[in-house]
């Protein structure tokens, strides 16, 4: 993590870890059935 | 699923697009995201083979669903209380989980499902007779439902990949993250204008005291 944390622009790494959240935060906070 | 993706995809799109600029990955942050991430996991392990057919996870699977949503209704609320233009996205998407929440907790766990509209998008029902017992969110709504118009009541497009059936908390979710994702991208794009108009009055402030 800390040598991708050295090759990544921190702002790209904090945008992509925030998308990953919000992706998991749709994803998990819907309830559609998505999972049958 | 790929259809409560789409509001994510389009506003970070055209956030992107109409601001000309990324300076809004600077303003993108979402507080907990590990908290959000770790509840999908869990999600994800609980609903798929092979803990789906375990006779524990069927029993007390759908209070770990709960579990799971209170921890992604904290996630929003946590960033809904910060400060920003985004606050608001922030809040309705909380609604939604908070609708959901109520649907599941009244109705023993699941999130009731309209039979017709569940046949309409996927062509067959949900639950087929002789299938083994498996943990399941979603049950078929019945008169006995309480609070049956928060269920999953709306049919995605049958054109739509992996189409489904959503409820009114879903949609409010996915726009409200939509919107998020616009939002950041356009306050981004407004922040960086303000430093380019202060940059230049200096400047021009600058070469007129030098002259």
């Amino acid at each position: 993590m800390q040598s991708l944390k050295n090759r990544v622009n921190p702002t790209v790494l904090r945008f992509a870890l925030s998308l990953v959240g919000l992706v998991a935060l749709v994803l998990g906070g819907t309830a559609d059935g998505h999972w049958d | 699923m790929l259809g409560l993706l789409l509001p994510l995809v389009i506003g970070t799109a055209i956030g992107a697009l109409r601001s000309r600029s990324l300076s809004g990955l600077e303003r993108a942050h979402v507080a907990w995201w590990p908290l959000a991430v770790t509840s999908l996991a869990v999600q994800l392990a609980l609903f798929n083979p092979p803990i789906d057919r375990q006779p524990w996870a069927i029993t007390w699977g759908p209070w770990i669903w709960v579990g799971c949503l209170l921890v992604m209704l904290a996630v929003l609320v946590r960033n809904g209380i910060s400060r920003g233009p985004e606050r608001k996205a922030w809040c309705l998407a909380a609604l939604g989980v908070a609708a959901n929440l109520a649907v599941v907790v009244t109705n023993s766990g699941a999130m009731p499902q309209s039979p017709e509209a569940r046949l309409a998008v996927r062509g067959r029902p949900l639950i087929v007779e002789g299938a083994p017992a498996q943990l399941r969110n979603v049950a078929p709504a019945g008169p006995e439902t309480r609070l049956s118009w928060l269920g999953d009541v709306i049919p995605q497009p049958a054109w739509m990949p992996t189409a489904n059936v959503v409820s009114i908390g879903d949609l409010l979710i996915t726009v409200a993250l939509g919107w998020w994702a616009y939002g950041v991208f356009a306050a981004g794009a407004q922040a960086a204008r303000r430093r380019e108009t202060i940059v230049s009055t200096r400047t021009v402030a600058r070469n007129g005291a030098t002259s």
